[in-house]
């Protein structure tokens, strides 16, 4: 083990110390924004994630979209999902949207949600929670032929531990054959430390 | 006239050059982190792991674990500074302007637990979390926050979000929000609020002045926040808030509402 302080009085500059050091300071990294493709993400920094053509049909938690944190490091995230129910009559089985974060994150937020027409049927599902695992489990009734637009955002921490924050979905129970379907989901983080 | 650009490759670092390159360095605090995390160690030490870090203007690479002897029945305060070496305390005070890695709990002959989650605030970044609930009776007086307050410099501006669990007592009290500034700070705001009114409903309200929060009687409703605050002068940021109606019950802002500011400009 070994650590090393740049730049001392007395140091030679070199392109790659210095580089290295920049890329600290500006990015948090020292993975030069050039090596990313349109694929990558700059986790250091930013970090994007999207799906346009999922379904759910079972009572069975699936990922829709989702982020890494790591030990110490502090993320403002916004997470967008836009869900239509194959519901053509009452009754069908409503849905659940949660927030699954790893053990040791805290995850602190607010869900907003809107179904039907503007101004009516307007929910929101409201949490802060900050201990560990499925820290928040909102509902949208089956409603038919409906589109529902949620908007959560959140503060995660890296506690006492790590890994990936999803946003993930089911159907509440699976007694009925109604389906929900998703055109956009999205989560963006910013990492603030 | 003459033009120096410093560094280039091969120059020779002086104190001198090095002290007005780190000063720039230095303003803008961006304390970046990448690993240096905290676990049980032997004893009554805390590991640090491999990291990098930019401390003070000074680029730091930890190419392995470190042990960090820490306090028998203490929480430990690990800080990582600037000359790469780490040191514990149990005030919490920085021992000079170095970087808190996080804490360590201590028993008798070990570390029990550690946690990276405490408040930040730099002229950066600022994350504080409630450390207790707070409660307000029967008063429609601005009141500071207890946990809610950071230092800002003159011409600064910030983009805060606050996430906030309330207890309301009652249908007619609501609750009332803004920043105020102190200490010669005074401050220009924009402040935008979304937030459970009921089981089933949502409210907003956006201000040059004052939000107010019209919610149902309940516990635990939970509001967001957004905020563009603008500083002239130096001094404090506080959020303030009270009752929008005077009741004979609490309002609580309860323990764990989170609140995280970034500077934008300044």
């Amino acid at each position: 083990m070994s650590t090393t302080v740049f730049p001392l009085a007395g140091d030679t500059v070199t392109v790659a110390a210095w580089s290295d050091m920049i890329a600290a300071i500006d990015r948090g990294a020292t993975d030069p924004l050039s090596s990313l493709d349109n694929t990558s993400e700059d986790t250091a920094r930013y970090q994007f994630d999207s799906n346009t053509s999922g379904n759910i049909s079972n009572d069975t938690f699936v990922t829709l979209v989702s982020m890494q944190v790591d030990e110490g490091q502090v993320f403002l995230v916004d997470a967008f999902v836009s869900l239509s129910d194959s519901t053509t009559s009452s009754p069908g089985d409503s849905l659940d949207l949660r927030i699954s974060a790893p053990t040791g994150a805290r995850v602190t937020g607010i869900s907003i949600a809107k179904s039907g027409g503007v101004g009516s049927g307007a929910i929101v599902d409201d949490f802060i929670d900050t201990t560990s695992t499925q820290v928040i489990q909102g509902k949208e009734a089956a409603t038919p032929a409906q589109t529902v637009e949620n908007r959560i955002t959140m503060v995660v921490v890296g506690d006492t531990g790590g890994g990936e924050v999803a946003l993930q979905w089911a159907k509440s129970a699976n007694l009925y054959t109604n389906t929900f379907t998703t055109s956009y989901a999205s989560m963006t983080a910013r990492r603030i430390w | 006239m003459s033009t120096t650009i410093f560094p280039e490759s091969g120059d020779q670092i002086t104190e001198s050059a090095w002290a007005t390159q780190n000063q720039s360095l230095t303003v803008a605090e961006r304390y970046r982190v990448n690993g240096y995390t905290l676990s049980a160690g032997t004893g009554l030490n805390a590991d640090v792991a491999a990291g990098t870090c930019v401390v003070n203007g000074y680029h730091i690479v930890s190419g392995g674990t470190q042990a960090v002897a820490v306090t028998a029945s203490n929480t430990n305060y690990i800080w990582l500074n600037e000359d790469g070496t780490l040191s514990a305390n149990t005030t919490g005070a920085n021992p000079g302007s170095e970087l808190l890695l996080g804490t360590a709990i201590a028993d008798g002959s070990s570390v029990t637990s550690v946690s990276h989650d405490y408040d930040i605030a730099n002229s950066q970044y600022v994350y504080i979390r409630k450390a207790a609930d707070e409660s307000v009776n029967n008063s429609t007086t601005y009141q500071d926050d207890d946990d809610f307050a950071f230092a800002v410099a003159d011409g600064s501006q910030w983009e805060i979000d606050a996430f906030l669990s309330a207890d309301h007592p009652d249908n007619s009290s609501d609750l009332k929000i803004k920043f105020t500034g102190s200490g010669g700070a005074t401050v220009t705001q924009r402040l935008f609020f979304f937030g459970s009114a009921s089981s089933t409903g949502f409210f907003t309200d956006f201000s040059t002045t004052e939000v107010v929060w019209d919610a149902e009687s309940g516990a635990d409703r939970v509001g967001h926040v957004k905020a563009m605050i603008t500083v002239s002068g130096a001094g404090t940021v506080t959020m303030q808030w009270a009752q929008d109606t005077a009741f004979a019950g609490n309002t609580t802002i309860n323990q764990d509402s989170v609140l995280v500011a970034r500077r934008v400009i300044g």
